[in-house]
């Protein structure tokens, strides 16, 4: 049976995924290690509850007006929602194509996921991390090949303002010259939209 | 204003605008519940399905819902009177940092808080887990990030084209590539990412194996990829220039 587990529902997000009302829907599963993460309860893909695309879809109409007024809807998140092919393309289906379904992705997934969901999301929000691969695999414990390849084909087929990725300042990890060349090559790349931000560590 | 409080008033304005657009007649009293708001309440809740039913009313009589000129933007400055937050038009414009803003995650179905990177950390000493998701190995190569003249670019406003276009190019490659021995032998497939520039005559230079995954399939594929004839340039202001492009290659086995 197509289903996913989901550890977090979140409502009426306000202008923080573009510019409509948004629920987020957070999967459990992640391929990354982040040495900082807050959800380690999503490191284990057994954790939450279960859902399948109808169940869902039943919980989280109950917002379909304010997703209809103002264009928002679902934003995906985890975890890594791009490890959830087939329940999200289900989810399309019964969702319809008005709501604005968006992915908050490490992009650290299979090519064959991103040009398959490609087709059903309308964007993304990348969790790029670190543009150096050495910065990248000390933080996360993985590569960044896939990151990077994934996001060139993204680039290159369709609208780059689809896309919205986030270059944060890893406190002991990267410094301020770090963050200054991913972005530089990251608008070399053709990405529109960068959201520089800090990390906080209390 | 608490934050929940401050949802609950945006929401309602956006129900307002809603009735006002549908010719809906919504009376909407204010909310003097003191305590602790979660941005909607079984009153709110209410408010949306009578809005719902009129709307269904009104399509069963061949009235389309009207959404027209509702933005998210316009409901926050109605509902803050003053300090206005313009409309964020698409993922373009969305605020810096937003997203690490959110502290709970919150309905009857969630008993895990859900706290975005950033917010609030303690460094995980223990060496980091392995687990399965890491894909092919390979002989993979990073792109040079130089920065000689003439610039790179990795968009532009008219993307380079294979002649007749992306489907013709993937549709050459699957005839082109001979699948290497070694792969079949091992029951190897998958695909092998070939980067490369196309130059502002429509050569192709640079070549790279971007991901690979062995047993000859990075060969074959590079192979094939530095075989295509040349290709349309892509163009940026008005002149063609060096564009990077990254294909995949597939290894299908029958």
């Amino acid at each position: 049976m197509n289903t996913a587990k989901i550890f977090g529902i979140s409502r009426h997000r306000l202008t923080t995924d573009g510019e409509g009302v948004t629920t987020l829907v957070a999967f459990s599963g992640c391929p990354l290690r982040c040495k900082y993460c807050l959800n380690k309860a999503s490191w284990e893909p057994e954790k939450g509850r279960l859902y399948t695309p109808e169940q869902l879809f039943e919980e989280v109409k109950i917002d379909q007006l304010y997703f209809l007024a103002t264009k928002g809807g679902i934003t995906f998140g985890g975890g890594e929602p791009l490890l959830l092919v087939e329940f999200i393309k289900a989810f399309r289906e019964l969702c319809g194509s008005q709501w604005q379904l968006l992915a908050e992705t490490s992009l650290n997934v299979p090519f064959e996921n991103v040009e398959t969901l490609d087709t059903v999301l309308d964007g993304y929000i990348v969790d790029i991390k670190d543009l150096n691969p050495e910065i990248y695999k000390a933080y996360t414990g993985k590569d960044n090949i896939l990151v990077m390849s994934n996001l060139q084909w993204l680039l290159q087929h369709g609208d780059p303002n689809r896309i919205m990725v986030r270059v944060p300042h890893i406190p002991d990890f990267n410094t301020d010259d770090d963050v200054e060349r991913s972005k530089e090559r990251l608008e070399k790349m053709g990405v529109t939209s960068i959201d520089e931000f800090q990390y906080i560590i209390r | 204003m608490a934050k929940g409080k401050q949802t609950c008033k945006i929401l309602k304005e956006i129900r307002k605008q809603i009735a006002e657009e549908n010719d809906i007649k919504l009376v909407i009293e204010e909310c003097t519940y003191q305590g602790d708001c979660k941005g909607t309440c079984p009153k709110c809740e209410a408010e949306v399905r009578y809005l719902e039913r009129e709307l269904e009313k009104r399509q069963r009589l061949g009235k389309a819902a009207v959404f027209a000129g509702m933005t998210l933007g316009t409901a926050i400055t109605a509902a803050s009177c003053g300090s206005p937050v313009p409309p964020t038009p698409g993922l373009v414009a969305l605020p810096t940092g937003s997203i690490t803003a959110i502290d709970s995650i919150g309905n009857d179905s969630v008993d895990e808080p859900y706290l975005l990177e950033g917010d609030v950390l303690t460094p995980e000493p223990d060496s980091l887990e392995e687990d399965e998701w890491n894909t092919t190995e390979g002989y993979v190569e990073s792109w040079t990030d130089d920065s000689e003249e003439p610039e790179v670019y990795m968009i532009v406003e008219e993307m380079p084209k294979f002649p007749d276009g992306e489907e013709s190019m993937m549709q050459y490659i699957a005839e082109q590539v001979k699948y290497p021995a070694e792969a079949k032998k091992a029951g190897a497939y998958g695909r092998v990412f070939i980067g490369f520039i196309v130059e502002p005559d429509g050569s192709l230079s640079d070549f790279k194996v971007l991901r690979g995954m062995g047993y000859g399939c990075d060969e074959e594929a590079l192979r094939v990829v530095k075989s295509m004839p040349k290709w349309q340039p892509g163009m940026h202001r008005g002149k063609a220039v060096r564009v990077q492009y990254l294909v995949p290659v597939n290894f299908k086995l029958d």
